[in-house]
């Protein structure tokens, strides 16, 4: 029986792809986003337990969570070029400081990242 | 003997007490972030972890702001809807404002843009 050489990237996704463009060059939507399945499980533990989730409210905070994380990225990154760094790091000690507060943990993590 | 880094904790249930499925896959994170801008070209190990911990929170915080939307709407069911107006209620979600704003209006649909362009005609 005759068998096919396998794809560069082991997907064996290789028919619709064309030569020029390596495997790697392809860019999944869903790359974009965090998984879902993430999100709602995050977003149930803070809902009483009878209460639902639409599908709709879960994509659209997976939308907002990849638009937080480029957003304060953006800021860091800013931050970073204006000090004449290469690297995005964190401010260690400032940051765990900030995870550990338990009231308004979020506002103040926002606000020193 | 390698050590323990300093933010090791934060996805082992150092913080906030959890493990498994709440922590957030890293690459996906790292991928996000460096599909944000093309002046993000390094980033260390511990900033993803961070940024985990952060996405958590943001999460947490907007879900909870939402709950309180839906339960004034007296509905059972958080919807986009809620999301959205938590987003406009709240000043330090203020980058999330055209992400929102554009999906409401798909929602409505053209009706209302039509009515503002004539009200625009008339004056």
């Amino acid at each position: 029986m005759f068998n096919a050489p396998a794809s560069p990237c082991g997907s064996g996704r290789g028919n619709h792809e064309s030569s020029e463009h390596s495997p790697r060059s392809y860019f999944r939507e869903q790359d974009c986003f965090l998984p879902i399945a993430n999100i709602s499980c995050i977003m149930k533990k803070m809902l009483p337990s009878n209460r639902k989730i639409a599908k709709d409210a879960k994509e659209t905070l997976q939308e907002c969570v990849s638009e937080f994380i480029s957003f304060v990225t953006c800021e860091v990154s800013d931050k970073c070029q204006g000090e004449k760094r290469k690297t995005i790091n964190d401010d260690c000690n400032r940051t765990v400081t900030v995870l550990k507060k338990e009231e308004g943990a979020f506002i103040m993590l926002f606000f020193h990242l | 003997m390698r050590q323990a880094g300093a933010y090791s904790g934060l996805l082992c249930g150092g913080v906030s007490g959890r493990t498994g499925p709440h922590s957030l896959p890293l690459a996906r994170i790292k991928k996000i972030m460096k599909n944000s801008g093309e002046d993000v070209k390094m980033i260390s190990g511990e900033a993803p972890i961070i940024f985990s911990k952060a996405c958590e929170l943001f999460i947490e915080e907007l879900t909870r702001r939402s709950w309180i939307m839906a339960i004034q709407g007296k509905r059972r069911t958080l919807h986009k809807e809620d999301l959205a107006s938590a987003v406009i209620a709240t000043d330090i979600f203020d980058f999330l404002i055209t992400l929102v704003s554009s999906s409401e209006s798909h929602a409505v649909g053209g009706a209302t843009n039509v009515m503002e362009v004539e009200t625009i005609d008339c004056s």
